[in-house]
């Protein structure tokens, strides 16, 4: 790769990394398996740079392999995945939020797998039903399915926080339970 | 309605950040440039690679970077911990790949320290159970996508892998033969994740979302299958030469134990702990990791990067099965233990160290000077570990302790 090619792929990353790292922790519910997931992902990308650079929706094809990556971590077991979502160690952006996404977490851990990826995928990624059916490889009307569900899901599961609907700053006064 | 549930939706998921990471674009971009030359050198040297990376003699013997050997805090049990730091003195070896592979991890080794057994990546394929003797590397021809879980001092391998059509299975590696572990009535998949002297395997059983904690009584398509008692479900992660069986409940809610005649009961955890897993047995002790009690505070907030901040909401714990004491292990994750108790920790910096029951630490090395490390395998006698470091398989050599 020339060193042009190079520096065009760190500007990317640059700009993607830490969206990435989100979507994968949030899929996976573990740091350390999101950074393999992320790590794997774009080494991918980098040894298909010439190529990918060329797409015109560079975001969407990263994406991709992205959520490949995660279903091929399946392959770990399905102990393991199970297994990854309640050892997830709590993090949190600095401030109020710690606890909203504390009980987001643990929602999503609650969640089936398919359920938490049509929603991460949809929601975060801000990805169409089709899209998501591509990616997932199911049916537009599984997606559909699964996200009237999931939604629901995480409805109730988030309780009182669901409806929370305070601003970032007036949160930081809530008593914490 | 249901875009006011999408729009909150959307709200909600954007308050989740991971923890910080030492991940970066520069890195990634080394990392890439590494894994290309590697795949020409594979393409020039072939099966000469395979000297240089495995067979030789001391050529893979790299980096031996670790740090000063460092000390922390005892269990709980053993307030005399000592503090006495010594010479760094463990090397780090780095195992060889089979033609073809890019990179690799250790999952588990042999008591005896002879055999370790994980996985190798490769282009075409993200996961192949492997074993290595020495450090000579053995593919296991498992059908489908997979990895070695377990391996005994006779060198039996177990593990699980899923073929194409999704199919969950579990494994045994004998004789250079794999056989396919039974699933009984009920179940559509399983895994083997730990395997004990006489040849008996751990595992779990699956239907749906539903689990099971199992034991087959041996490594062929025949043996028997017990399946463990436990409320609502568990999950079995180790099995000691005894035959004392740890896993943890299936929701969570409790790390816990069988005896040999397959009595469970849960394992109690330190003060201000909850649920949880144990993740091994070696002998009398076992290994887990354990969430928290209640929620995280302000206090609770590390910054160890500049704008971020994250929690570690987890607890490593040692367990002497024998006493029934529980020990919590500041500074990192225990992913091994020896039947003396001594255990490998993987710090939150990306080193590890062997730990041993005073809470001295032992520094494994790094094969490059800015690669990390992750220990997942410890011989009994505390001489010999495995694991991965920057993505390679790595075995460390220590000398015995004085």
């Amino acid at each position: 790769m020339s060193a042009e090619e190079d520096r065009e792929y760190v500007e990317y990353v640059s700009a993607a990394l830490d969206r990435l790292r989100r979507v994968a922790f949030l899929l996976c519910g573990d740091a350390h398996r999101a950074d393999d997931i992320v790590q794997s992902a774009l080494l991918a990308v980098y040894l298909h740079w010439k190529k990918i650079r060329t797409v015109g929706n560079i975001d969407g094809y990263v994406h991709r392999i992205l959520v490949r990556r995660y279903i091929d971590e399946t392959r770990k077991g399905w102990a393991r995945v199970l297994l990854a979502w309640r050892d997830t160690g709590i993090a949190a952006a600095a401030g109020p939020s710690v606890e909203d996404s504390h009980a987001v977490q643990a929602a999503l851990a609650k969640i089936s797998r398919g359920q938490r990826a049509v929603l991460v995928l949809r929601f975060f990624c801000d990805m169409s039903v089709q899209e998501t059916a591509t990616v997932l490889g199911t049916s537009v009307g599984t997606v559909k399915s699964q996200t009237s569900r999931g939604l629901a899901a995480m409805r109730d599961l988030l309780g009182e926080d669901w409806y929370a609907t305070e601003s970032a700053t007036t949160r930081g006064t809530r008593k914490v339970r | 309605m249901m875009q006011d549930s999408e729009a909150r939706l959307r709200e909600l998921l954007s308050t989740v950040e991971p923890p910080a990471s030492r991940m970066t674009a520069t890195s990634l971009v080394l990392r890439g440039a590494r894994t290309r030359r590697r795949r020409r050198q594979w393409l020039v040297t072939g099966a000469a690679g395979l000297a240089t990376l495995g067979l030789g003699s001391g050529v893979g013997m790299a980096g031996l970077i670790g740090g000063p050997t460092r000390t922390g805090p005892g269990l709980a049990q053993q307030p005399g911990a000592s503090t006495t730091p010594a010479a760094p003195d463990c090397i780090a070896q780095r195992l060889a790949l089979p033609p073809g592979a890019t990179e690799g991890e250790v999952n588990s080794g042999s008591p005896n320290g002879r055999y370790l057994a994980g996985l190798v990546v490769a282009k075409d394929n993200p996961g192949k159970p492997v074993r290595w003797d020495g450090t000579r590397v053995e593919p296991i021809p498992v059908a489908g996508i997979g990895e070695a879980q377990g391996v005994n001092d006779s060198g039996v391998v177990v593990g699980e892998a899923q073929t194409t059509d999704r199919r969950h299975f579990a494994w045994a590696y004998a004789g250079g033969k794999v056989v396919e572990l039974p699933i009984p009535d009920g179940y559509t998949g399983a895994e083997a994740t730990a395997i004990n002297a006489a040849g008996h395997v751990a595992g779990v059983l699956f239907d749906g979302d539903r689990a099971a904690a199992v034991v087959w009584r041996g490594t062929t398509a025949t043996a028997r299958v017990d399946v463990l008692d436990a409320p609502g479900g568990a999950m079995a992660f180790g099995i000691s030469d005894s035959g004392i069986v740890v896993g943890g409940l299936h929701d969570g809610s409790a790390a816990y134990r069988w005896d040999a005649k397959g009595r469970g009961s849960k394992l109690a955890g330190p003060a201000e702990t909850a649920g949880g897993d144990a993740q091994g047995v070696r002998g009398d002790w076992a290994y887990g990791l354990l969430p928290k009690d209640g929620k995280p505070g302000p206090s609770d907030m590390t910054t160890d990067t500049p704008g971020v901040q994250s929690i570690d909401w987890n607890v490593a714990v040692v367990w002497n099965l024998r006493t029934g004491m529980a020990g919590a292990v500041a500074g990192g994750r225990v992913e091994a233990v020896s039947s003396t108790g001594q255990a490998v920790v993987n710090h939150p910096d990306g080193t590890a160290s062997i730990r041993a029951v005073d809470g001295t630490l032992r520094a494994l090395p790094t094969l490059t000077a800015k690669g990390t490390a992750y220990a997942q395998a410890l011989s009994d006698d505390g001489t010999r570990a495995g694991g991965s470091s920057a993505g390679d398989p790595v075995r460390w050599s220590c000398a015995p302790r004085r």
